[in-house]
């Protein structure tokens, strides 16, 4: 069983190896945000599954979690987390809402530092914003089936709890298919996006606060 | 003279009080010999406790964290401990280490995001852990006290700060409190309730009250 497990993880480590040096220096990036910006004005809404895994470094564990994702045009955004927990985030304008099991809590965007920052990244990422950010040095690769952009965060406040974002980017549709947050602690983020549907039309209420 | 007298009668006199208030609700149940190992059970996290991650709710001075913590034990009694929200961002790691104290885990602090960095706070938690995941009461003669009214008998002991107390309700079945007591000022009462599930070798539930820092920490199992 140990024996099986070890060569599962040696060619997951091989194979994930392989797949980061296959990506190389981008030779034409200027005209990757043209068409980048482009295919994000051209879409008005996202709904998708997800998965995320928080690797923990100082436990030397992962925690897995599935939910739903949804953006509508222009700044709504939906993550409903529904494994191994209900959680609820819902970003409509410039308010949160928050909800758990237990409670429901409804915030203005700009008072939690580290949720507005998040929600600032995840929509200028689906709305294709982000390369013009000043908060972010840029980084752009490819490989033959994937673009990758590697920001690295200028602002202090961001620096706090993040080292750096590495977003893996469709080469057909150019929405975001995967999104890596590094932290300081050594801990990452990996966000993986399943079973798109760009342009789908969305339910309007499932962005209503209470 | 007089005046350093009165001060210690008001002061001894606001200890008894404060303390009996707690105490009021039992009455003494004699010396229980705790050297057999099958106390040491009792614990909140038992002998084949490994890992465990809990859903995670902080709220302190209006200031509510929420998201997942998992608690892993590592080696000779140590725990790491890592808390973060939702989203994967991370609030704190943290080590405990037995070093031998009085019912007492070291805290070591290996990574905390700025808001919690504060110490009075990172004491309130090594006081916590060191109750829940410290060696208790086991391995020696203990003071208990019986409850006056239904069952359940608590255990008392000495530990680095005040005394600890260990409420179970027949000795077989873990510990379904834990309670801090013989602090002089009232906020530093500490209270523990636990739902504990000896499949799971860890409590269901957690919750952990200061209503005097006004701190509450909910803990809830997910796996």
């Amino acid at each position: 069983m140990r024996k099986t497990s070890f060569l599962i993880i040696l060619f997951l480590l091989t194979a994930s190896l392989f797949a980061q040096s296959a990506f190389r220096q981008m030779e034409d990036s200027e005209l990757f945000r043209e068409n980048m910006i482009r295919a994000s004005e051209n879409t008005y809404s996202i709904a998708s599954d997800f998965e995320q895994l928080k690797h923990l470094s100082f436990l030397e564990e992962d925690v897995t979690s599935k939910g739903l994702f949804y953006f509508q045009k222009e700044n709504k955004l939906r993550w409903e987390y529904t494994s191994p927990f209900f959680y609820l985030i819902i970003f409509n304008n410039d308010t949160v809402l928050i909800r758990d099991q237990e409670q429901t809590n409804v915030y203005d965007a700009a008072s939690g530092q580290m949720f507005r920052q998040i929600n600032d990244i995840m929509l200028r990422m689906v709305n294709g914003t982000i390369l013009e950010s000043a908060d972010f040095v840029f980084e752009y690769f490819e490989s033959p089936s994937a673009y990758r952009l590697d920001l690295t965060p200028l602002d202090e406040n961001m620096k706090q709890f993040l080292t750096g974002i590495i977003l893996f980017i469709n080469k057909i549709d150019y929405s975001a298919d995967e999104l890596l947050m590094q932290e300081k602690s050594g801990d990452f983020t990996r966000i993986r996006f399943i079973n798109k549907r760009l342009n789908e039309d969305i339910p309007e209420h499932i962005f209503d606060l209470p | 003279m007089k005046i350093s007298r009165s001060i210690f009668l008001i002061s001894l006199s606001l200890l008894l009080s404060l303390s009996g208030c707690y105490m009021s609700k039992y009455s003494k149940g004699g010396i229980l010999d705790m050297s057999d190992p099958e106390y040491a059970e009792l614990m909140p996290f038992g002998e084949g406790f490994e890992k465990a991650l809990y859903k995670a709710r902080l709220k302190v001075n209006n200031h509510d964290f929420s998201g997942l913590m998992m608690i892993k034990a590592s080696e000779k009694g140590n725990y790491k401990i890592t808390f973060f929200n939702e989203v994967g961002m991370n609030f704190f790691d943290f080590e405990l280490m037995d070093r031998g104290d009085m019912n007492k885990l070291n805290l070591y602090v290996r990574n905390i995001y700025d808001p919690l960095d504060k110490d009075m706070l990172l004491n309130k938690f090594e006081k916590y852990f060191s109750m829940l995941l410290g060696t208790g009461p086991a391995g020696t003669e203990q003071k208990t006290y019986l409850k006056q009214k239904g069952i359940g008998i608590m255990i008392m002991m000495d530990s680095y700060k005040g005394k600890d107390g260990y409420i179970s309700t027949n000795l077989v079945e873990p510990y379904t409190q834990i309670v801090n007591v013989k602090g002089l000022w009232k906020k530093e009462k500490i209270t523990i309730d636990l739902k504990p599930d000896k499949t799971t070798h860890c409590p269901r539930i957690i919750n952990i009250k200061q209503p005097g820092f006004r701190l509450e920490f909910t803990l809830t199992l997910l796996e």
